[in-house]
């Protein structure tokens, strides 16, 4: 080897610029928020979608008695009716027992004892060939039953609605601490720039454009970046693989139902850390050169 | 090559902007430097040596008048000419200005680097130049070890690595011996001789008479061409 060693990897600026512990610290920290962030909106998104898909299956229907029967032998009759219906699963009456069952940890046994239940019946739909909420109020009108269908439409529009907020919030909070990551390395490209003065203004008089001097803090910065992101990004998926063996036993695997393949999206995590590195180290090289 | 036309530079200093030509520390200068000519430039300290040269080299803009070089008028704000003239302009600095974090090889290299070549291309020529100033044994020294001498000559080594066609040197022998002073002055005559335009700005009264060559002299802000017998103002 004869040529010096900074040539020859192409590197001009002194090491100890990029070695910035705190520097790499805070990208690292940006990256791991912004990597868990997208895992928890996969997750959440996929907890969103599996719940509205088991409300779309599901019917409650609210059987009245009339003078000629009471309201339990309506329901039964109801129920009969329903599972008839193509597009059903199945259908079953709620019994008196489970009713209050359900409601007991709400109301106390005391008043329960003089309320007047409602009569439900509980209907399961094939989740290919879902059976329409008419077609369901139909059949019951036709052996003259006097009901109201629930096809829970009105929950499927929140939950939908909840999953459009959390992706948008998850967006938000991406495109936030991307633009903090870019803001970080713009004041480390200006302060780098500042403490090297000397060094950019011999490179200019030894002939360099802005633009390769721009290219030096872009390559530096960058390079910094893309480990910072990656010890981000595998610092995320730990947390996940963590979450997914651990907390199969609380509820959290029920709200965040994590995929492996979810780990994919932590892939391109350093080469956009690079990215959004490189861009701001140009942007804020060239702009401070031109002023000069 | 380099025409300079009713320039004056000003500085900003104590009660005044700079603009005030009466406070100018240049002025008047109205002088062409053919391609391929070869000059000293003296005057005692504080003359206007670094400024001049700095004026060339664009370091400085001109507070009036107009400068021509390489027969393109120069335009300070258009930063992609300046580095492509600069490209073309060999400069030793008085303070040397070598990087302190590159090794000498690669102080020496910087021009070529930052033009975009090939490190191994240019291997041999550096390390050919650096023999011819005396540095072939500190190639991986770390500027901050070197002598004064031995900077200065790797100096000179950047400021001529890229066979430039104007050579502007500022002291370029302020700190070495005599002897390699007028082994420095045989490598300016030889770049001379293959083409290469040529300032120094100098004290060194001995290597003027040594070397023969046509001097400028700075004296209260204006320039001088010194003849034989008499200072004639204005240089051609
Ligand atoms: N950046 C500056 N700001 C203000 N004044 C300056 C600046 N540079 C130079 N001067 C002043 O301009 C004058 C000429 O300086 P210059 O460095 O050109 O002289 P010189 O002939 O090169 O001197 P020397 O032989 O000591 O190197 C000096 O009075 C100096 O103080
Ligand atoms: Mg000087």
């Amino acid at each position: 080897m004869t040529a010096g060693k900074r040539l020859r990897r192409r590197d001009l600026l002194p090491d100890q610029d990029t070695r910035e512990v705190s520097l790499h610290y805070v990208i690292a920290v940006l990256f791991f928020l912004a990597a868990l962030s997208a895992l928890i909106a996969l997750a959440s998104n996929r907890a969103a979608s599996g719940w509205s898909r088991e409300i779309r299956a599901e019917v409650t229907v609210q059987v009245r008695p009339t003078g000629l029967e009471s309201g339990s032998v309506a329901a039964a009759r109801a129920a009969e009716v329903l599972a008839g219906v193509p597009g059903v699963k199945e259908a079953a009456a709620i019994e008196p027992a489970r009713a209050k069952a359900l409601i007991k940890p709400w109301l106390g046994d005391a008043v329960l004892e003089d309320l007047p239940l409602p009569n439900l019946v509980e209907v399961r739909l094939d989740e290919a060939k879902p059976a329409k909420a008419a077609a369901l109020s139909e059949a019951l009108s036709e052996k003259e039953i006097d009901a109201t269908i629930d096809d829970h439409s009105t929950w499927l529009q929140d939950i939908e609605t909840s999953a459009l907020i959390i992706r948008l919030i998850s967006l938000g909070i991406f495109l936030l601490i991307a633009s903090a990551a870019a803001a970080v390395v713009g004041f480390a490209t200006r302060a780098g720039l500042m403490a090297r003065a000397n060094m950019v203004e011999v490179l200019s008089l030894c002939g360099a454009t802005d633009s390769f001097i721009a290219g030096r803090f872009q390559f530096r910065f960058a390079r910094m970046a893309a480990i910072s992101g990656l010890l981000g990004g595998v610092a995320a998926g730990l947390v996940m693989v963590v979450i997914k063996f651990t907390g199969s036993s609380q509820s959290l695997l029920l709200a965040l139902p994590f995929s492996w393949l979810d780990l994919v999206v932590l892939l391109p995590c350093p080469l956009l850390a690079a990215l959004i590195a490189a861009g701001t180290a140009r942007i804020v090289t060239l702009k401070m050169l031109g002023k000069s | 090559m380099v025409v300079f036309r009713d320039v004056g530079v000003g500085y900003e200093g104590a009660g005044h902007t700079g603009h005030d030509p009466e406070h100018y520390i240049l002025k008047d200068l109205n002088f062409t430097l053919s391609s391929g000519s070869f000059h000293f430039l003296t005057g005692p300290s504080g003359a206007g040596k670094t400024s001049l040269l700095r004026l060339i080299y664009q370091a400085q803009k001109p507070s009036v008048g107009e400068i021509s070089l390489f027969g393109e008028r120069l335009n300070p704000s258009d930063r992609k000419q300046t580095a492509e003239m600069r490209r073309r302009i060999g400069i030793v600095f008085q303070d040397f200005r070598l990087l302190e974090h590159l090794d000498v090889f690669d102080n020496a290299a910087l021009p070529l680097f930052v033009r975009g070549e090939d490190p191994r291309r240019f291997e041999a020529d550096v390390i050919e130049l650096l023999t011819w100033v005396g540095l072939k044994t500190r190639l991986h020294a770390m500027p901050d070890v070197l002598s004064g001498g031995e900077k200065q000559r790797l100096a000179i080594a950047r400021a001529v690595i890229n066979r430039p066609t104007l050579i502007l040197a500022d002291e370029p022998t302020g700190n070495i011996d005599h002897a390699m002073g007028l082994r420095i002055m045989r490598l300016f005559i030889e770049l001379n001789r293959l083409g290469a335009t040529v300032l120094i700005a100098t004290h060194d009264e001995a290597l003027i008479r040594a070397s023969g060559m046509p001097v400028l002299e700075l004296r209260d802000g204006r320039l001088f061409r010194r003849d034989l017998t008499q200072t004639v103002r204005g240089a051609t």
